[in-house]
């Protein structure tokens, strides 16, 4: 009885001594990696305030060196506006009319006032979006794709910027190295990464960008999403125009 | 402990008959198509993407959810592109239905139009 008292005592302390431990580590991380994220109220309030429901996605500003990424991105971007609660005006007719009007690039619209597009085209707010890095790294072990897309959201009615964010992503592309050895690995890699889908990645990229988009009318949680706090303060801003 | 497992097992068995509910938005394949249709335009990848459409507004009207937006009007525009200016008509009218925020954009092409007869 007695004996079994004092084992209690001792795992008692002990698990005092690890809980200080325990406690002490946790202080000490908190202050390495502190990234004060933005609730969206605090990173956007322009979007509360004005509430756009209707979005014109613009010719893509494609100034990285792929000469195709503007037209596999301007495939990926409606549906996402959409799930985040945006009308979207149908891009494949809104381009072709610009085109009709002279406008090939979206280089040509940067300087033209979103004012003049809103009242061309009945829309609340302009989204330009300038994919600056879409890179195809082949290595002998394993190569990568790096994307990166900035995205300005203006509004129609003032000219000022309500949402911008920007996102860089490094996907993996690498093979299978087991099979076939070195020479197989350096096969596998080259093929994967030619291949590689783009779409996914694009897809991926506009995740995590909309996700930080004040929600829009047809969202459920339309203006009651203010303190979602996802938004990084370092990716505000740093978009479109460069 | 037995008629616990076994309330779980119906409760399972039940939920899984239980049908799914709808998207609130229904794209399907939409930005595949598109792409496959802009990389090589071709009889095939124009006929794939026009299936594709199709086929989001009649899965969107068994859920009785709205066609996404935008989706209407593009495929107006293909069969505009192909000489069927009625039923092109009608989907960019419909497309103005179900969106009022689309009404400006819809006025203008249905004026293109107008003027592209004369």
């Amino acid at each position: 009885m007695i004996t079994t008292k004092m084992t209690t005592i001792k795992v008692v302390a002990r698990l005092k001594t690890l809980l200080v431990l325990v406690a002490t580590a946790s202080i000490l991380s908190g202050c390495a990696t502190r990234t004060h994220y933005l609730t969206k109220q605090e990173a956007f309030p322009a979007m509360y305030d004005q509430k756009p429901l209707s979005i014109l996605v613009v010719p893509i500003v494609n100034d990285s060196t792929a000469a195709d990424a503007g037209d596999i991105y301007a495939s990926t971007i409606a549906p996402y506006l959409s799930y985040g609660g945006y009308y979207v005006l149908p891009i494949e007719i809104t381009t072709a009319l610009l085109r009709a009007e002279g406008i090939q690039d979206g280089h040509q619209l940067l300087d033209v006032p979103p004012e003049k597009l809103g009242v061309m085209f009945g829309a609340d707010a302009v989204l330009f979006v300038n994919i600056t890095e879409w890179d195809t790294n082949y290595r002998v072990f394993g190569g990568n794709v790096t994307v990166a897309i900035g995205f300005d959201l203006k509004s129609t009615k003032t000219g000022e910027s309500l949402w911008s964010y920007k996102v860089r992503q490094v996907t993996n592309t690498s093979g299978d190295s087991n099979n076939g050895g070195l020479l197989g690995a350096i096969i596998v890699t080259a093929i994967k990464t030619a291949t590689q889908d783009y779409i996914p990645i694009a897809k991926q990229i506009n995740n995590i960008a909309v996700r930080t988009l004040p929600l829009g009318s047809y969202h459920p949680f339309h203006n009651k999403d203010q303190l979602f706090k996802n938004v990084h303060p370092d990716l505000i801003g740093a978009a479109a125009k460069q | 402990m037995k008629n616990m497992l076994l309330v779980l097992l119906s409760a399972t068995l039940l939920a899984a008959c239980a049908t799914k509910p709808p998207p609130r938005v229904y794209w399907g394949n939409y930005s595949d198509s598109l792409y496959e249709l802009k990389k090589e335009p071709s009889a095939q990848t124009l006929s794939t993407h026009k299936q594709e459409l199709e086929e989001i507004i009649s899965k969107s009207e068994t859920w009785k959810i709205l066609p996404p937006p935008g989706v209407s009007a593009e495929l107006g525009k293909l069969y505009l592109e192909a000489g069927d200016k009625e039923q092109a008509i009608q989907l960019i009218k419909q497309e103005a239905f179900n969106y009022p925020e689309s009404q400006t954009l819809v006025a203008l092409l249905l004026r293109s139009m107008e003027e592209q007869k004369e």
